[in-house]
């Protein structure tokens, strides 16, 4: 199982730049909904991209999903030559994003974050309202009840 | 109240469920997270247990290797 806290500290104790997005960010913001990985985005400076790869380098990153023999480092040059990475490690699934579908990259997503207490750590997530944004962006058939429980999720904060 | 009733406080036009989402907003955002590891963690045990009913549900005699099988 995806170690959040685990992961949520070694981003918040290292000072790496980050907004917490998809799914674990619509639980943090009260949905029902289950997610097995954690969507972070990330700042592409080069100081961010040396903290993510000093902080992460030990627990084994791999592209998750492709072949066992496909070479692969987990080293700054790979993260400068992506954007999006779908990860398995050690401590669970993590996706690194670089853009954000429906917002933009790290710089538009930070605007549309929130502070919020995550197991006692000061962490930035995406609002309900960036949420809906990233999912409306996605428009995918599995996210059309996510869009209508984010949007109940406004409704019921107002009232 | 009739369960048409029920049914219609409850759920909203699209299904959503009003109750657990007004019951996980009285929650902080830790107490929400560490629910859902909860519930990832008995999803896993779930699994490991169906698998193992379908493993002990083949007769022993019947649970050959492909080698046994040529």
């Amino acid at each position: 199982m995806t170690q959040f806290q685990k992961i949520l500290e070694l981003l918040t104790n290292n000072r790496i730049d980050f907004v917490v997005v998809g799914g674990i960010a619509s639980v943090a913001q009260g949905a029902a909904s289950i997610t097995a990985d954690i969507d972070i985005c990330y700042n592409r400076s080069e100081e961010n991209l040396e903290k993510i790869i000093r902080s992460f380098k030990k627990y084994y990153f791999i592209l998750r999903g492709a072949p066992q023999d496909l070479p692969f480092i987990f080293d700054k040059k790979t993260l400068k030559a992506g954007m999006n990475f779908t990860f398995s490690s050690k401590l669970g699934d993590i996706d690194l994003l670089g853009e954000v579908a429906g917002i933009g990259s790290y710089s538009e997503v930070i605007k549309k974050s929130e502070k919020m207490a995550l197991y006692g750590l000061e962490c930035h997530v995406l609002t309900i309202e960036g949420l809906l944004k990233t999912k409306k962006a996605a428009n995918r058939p599995k996210d059309q009840i996510h869009i209508a429980e984010l949007e109940e999720l406004i409704r019921l904060k107002k009232n | 109240m009739n369960l048409n009733e029920y049914l219609q406080r409850t759920y909203n036009e699209k299904g959503i469920d009003r109750t657990l989402l007004i019951e996980r907003l009285g929650w902080t955002p830790t107490q929400r997270l560490k629910v859902h590891e909860a519930v990832l963690r008995s999803t896993d045990e779930l699994r490991k247990t169906a698998k193992k009913l379908s493993h002990d549900a083949i007769p022993e005699n019947s649970r050959t290797t492909n080698k046994q099988q040529d």
